[in-house]
């Protein structure tokens, strides 16, 4: 007979700590490394605004440091200082992202990438849109991620090493992920129902939140109370039980467009911002290492869906690149869609570009 | 016969010497009090004419016809409307602002509309207004909308809405018509003719030795300060404090300054006397510690005792790789712990622990949204709206940096004109620079026909000399 503590952290092993496949993982480190290298550069202008104010003339932003900051008594940074933290912050990220040493190179992109942004929140306001990124940046060293999709996988298996026993590893990064996601979206809307109350659904509410920020779309979005009385009732909705994603699989189908969808609206009607951090990382919820199959077998496909599924595709990518440009260089842009599309070619090139499955499927079922 | 009369007369004028007489003698301690009166009666023939129109621009007008507000625009006259789901109620006057707003006295209050948006739209005041339908209404350059009702007068403040209400006694005898302002006078009209009002006479407010007070202070636990400033003024002076990075001035209650968030802030504490004169009287230094449960001490102290035991309680009994299983499960149980205590505390600096009260305020039929901008006034007089990056101010709250641009003083103003320009060369633009700046609060008024957005705010406007 267990006792109940011994079941509690079983379960906890099994929610927590999952196996999954490593090439899920690797995509996973490769994903976050990349959304962190692209939020750092975002960031760096703010960053290096604030740096060149610090000790010189002009009127500098107050420095109301965060929580952490205040423990481990930081203080505000000059310009040569910055520069050298986004130079490692970059260097680290990147190579986290090829896989280069990866549980290390996370580990300092990951301590950078929490410098960087304690420096900006430190002279501004803290926002949402990177909680669950800094849990999952925070999260990889402590996961064997650089056991595939990576430049050390690669390495190893060119000098003949022994793989590590790498097909499926416990994936807590991932997991926690989703567990910051999901509560996340359930604490908004909870936070919307307890603090706000029905009045939040009166529809003025949220035209006032709309229009008070004065998006793209805000006044022809926000024109009727009406409208935006149904909205109000949707967002929620999908905000409150978004946490289902997590117990029932299938519900992904839903919730994850619907996530996306609700960044994009509030983008376009509220001027958050992209917000691209957050629903970039919507991907922890999908089995990443599926992707290639599942578009090669839609692609190779009848005419009209592979048309669509390529569009579809097409779509995403553009309006990713086109956000990623207001932080990253063109250059950088084109080299990551390049090296998407040729691993994709080769993926299709070494399976076959009908519509049979893989011979040698490396997925789980 | 006027000869004859002439005795009669001169008994009588002998009568009124006589009565003055005895007024001089019985009131010449009151001949002190009368030559303090504020408002004296203006000479026979120097009234002024009440307009009825205000011409917006060559091509729009809005007037009071028959006690409603029409606007002619290109020779098309329709009546005004207002987001007032009430009305306005009958429309008494009306006048034009340095900054071309208009300013309407109506039944209901105050509304005001400019050029760009002809709709009456309910004007931001403060409590403390005098009640009743406002009968006169004037500007003047510094700001100052003055409006009367029958029986009162006052004074608004038309950037902040604070304003002031003139003592009943300091007042001509109603009931007061009209108002009228011209350089340096507010004239009232009453039945028995018009009366004139120097404002700003004497020294504004200041502390009673003149020097301005500075000082350190420490908050207390709930972000509220106890400040000891006296001043004297015009009226008596009341007391409004401003915190540095942010633009309302908010009322001294009981000599409390209090909404100060955790850190480091810079407060200035100002008065205000009748014409609403503002001067700086006391800044004060004050450190707002962190509440005790945000004890940068004892909160790590207690999160690593507790993670401790949550090694303790996860210690695997059986198994390979024990340790490593126990701090994989405190670690994980650990975050997620604190997560959902940031979510339920809700304290924004403990980023990436956060709390989720963003967008919980609520919005009601009539509510405003406000909106800063920055506009640059070009050589050529126009006004463009300028982006915070183009002018080389980095903030991601409205008001943050904004604030000190709209109550710093000028060189702050010229430094941020430079670089606006400099930004327009850079990016290769042609055309007249700008040779001012504007500093405008936009507002959106919600209504149930829909958001309308109505008059801004010019907080501030300046131009290089």
């Amino acid at each position: 007979m267990k006792s109940p503590l011994r079941r509690f952290w079983l379960g906890f092993d099994r929610l927590m700590l999952p196996s999954l496949p490593a090439s899920r993982l690797g995509a996973f480190r490769a994903l976050v490394c990349l959304v962190a290298l692209y939020d750092v550069m975002l960031y760096s202008s703010m960053v290096f605004a604030d740096a060149e104010l610090v000790g010189g003339a002009g009127e500098r932003r107050p420095w109301t440091p965060i929580f952490l900051f205040q423990v481990l008594q930081v203080q505000p940074i000059g310009p040569e200082m910055a520069s050298i933290v986004y130079q490692v912050a970059i260097v680290s990220l990147l190579l986290g992202a090829l896989g280069v040493c990866s549980r290390w190179s996370c580990a300092v992109g990951a301590i950078a990438f929490f410098y960087w942004t304690g420096l900006a929140y430190s002279f501004g306001k803290p926002h949402h849109d990177k909680v669950a990124l800094a849990f999952c940046m925070a999260s990889l060293p402590f996961a064997r991620v650089g056991a595939a999709v990576s430049v050390d996988a690669w390495v190893r298996r060119k000098l003949g090493r022994p793989q590590p026993d790498a097909r499926y590893v416990a994936a807590m990064p991932i997991r926690l992920g989703q567990a910051t996601l999901a509560l996340g979206y359930c604490g908004a809307g909870l936070s919307k129902l307890l603090l706000g109350g029905l009045d939040w659904f009166n529809g003025y509410t949220l035209q006032g939140i709309m229009l008070g920020h004065q998006g793209y779309w805000s006044f022809a979005v926000g024109q009727s109370p009406t409208l935006c009385q149904i909205q109000s009732i949707f967002v929620v909705t999908v905000q409150a039980c978004f946490p289902l994603v997590i117990f029932w699989p299938r519900s992904r189908w839903f919730f994850l467009p619907a996530a996306m969808s609700f960044h994009l609206m509030t983008w376009m009607t509220m001027d958050t911002g992209p917000y691209m951090r957050v629903w970039l990382l919507l991907f922890v919820f999908t089995p990443m290492e599926q992707i290639p199959e599942w578009l090669r077998r839609r692609l190779s496909g009848p005419k009209g869906p592979a048309v669509v599924v390529a569009l579809a595709v097409l779509v995403y990518c553009w309006l990713v690149g086109g956000v990623a440009l207001s932080g990253v260089p063109l250059w950088g842009v084109l080299a990551l869609a390049a090296v998407l599309v040729v691993s994709f070619v080769r993926y299709c090139a070494a399976h076959g570009w009908n519509r049979q499955p893989a011979a040698d499927t490396t997925l789980p079922q | 016969m006027l000869h004859d009369a002439s005795p009669t007369l001169s008994v009588r004028r002998a009568l009124i010497l006589v009565v003055v007489a005895f007024i001089g003698l019985i009131g010449g301690p009151l001949g002190g009090l009368r030559a303090q009166s504020l408002f004296a009666p203006i000479a026979p023939g120097s009234e002024p004419a009440i307009a009825k129109t205000v011409r917006l621009d060559k091509a729009a007008e809005v007037s009071i016809v028959d006690g409603a507000l029409r606007a002619k625009v290109r020779g098309e006259e329709a009546p005004v409307p207002t987001t007032d789901p009430d009305g306005c109620g009958v429309v008494h006057a009306l006048v034009q602002e340095p900054s071309g707003r208009v300013v309407v006295a109506a039944d209901r209050g105050l509304y005001v509309l400019d050029r760009e948006h002809l709709i009456a739209d309910r004007m931001d005041v403060e409590d403390g207004l005098p009640v009743g339908p406002v009968v006169g209404v004037a500007c003047d350059d510094d700001h100052r909308v003055w409006m009367c009702t029958a029986e009162d007068l006052a004074v608004v403040d038309g950037r902040f809405g604070y304003n002031r209400t003139f003592a009943r006694a300091d007042l001509p005898g109603g009931p007061f018509e009209a108002l009228h302002a011209s350089a340096d006078r507010l004239l009232v009209k009453t039945p028995q003719g018009w009366f004139a009002y120097r404002p700003d006479q004497g020294k504004p407010p200041h502390t009673p030795d003149g020097k301005l007070i500075e000082g350190a202070l420490q908050a207390n636990a709930a972000g509220k300060i106890e400040v000891d400033v006296e001043a004297v003024g015009n009226g008596g002076v009341s007391l409004r404090h401003r915190r540095y990075h942010h633009h309302r001035l908010y009322p001294v209650v009981d000599d409390i300054v209090d909404g100060l968030r955790p850190g480091e802030h810079v407060v200035e504490i100002l008065g205000l006397d009748r014409d609403l004169r503002l001067e700086l009287l006391a800044r004060y230094e004050v450190h707002a510690p962190l509440p005790p449960r945000y004890s940068v001490l004892w909160l790590p102290i207690m999160a690593a005792a507790g993670c401790l035991v949550l090694l303790w309680l996860a210690w695997p009994r059986h198994g390979r790789r024990r340790v490593l299983r126990a701090v994989l499960r405190a670690g994980l149980g650990a975050v997620l712990c604190l997560q959902l205590l940031a979510a339920t505390l809700g304290y924004g600096r403990s980023w990436p622990f956060v709390g989720f009260s963003m967008y919980t305020e609520n919005y009601y039929e009539g509510s405003v949204l406000y909106k800063p901008q920055l506009r640059g006034i070009l050589a050529d007089g126009r006004v463009r709206a300028v982006d915070f990056w183009s002018a080389g101010i980095v903030q991601d709250d409205s008001w943050q940096m904004l604030s000190e641009l709209a109550h710093g003083p000028v060189r702050r103003l010229e430094r941020r004109l430079k670089v606006m320009n400099r930004r327009r060369q850079q990016r290769g633009e042609q055309g007249p620079e700008f040779v001012g700046i504007e500093i405008l609060d936009t507002r959106t008024r919600l209504t149930a026909a829909g958001p309308f957005e109505v008059a801004p705010t010019v907080v501030r406007r300046w131009r290089q000399p």
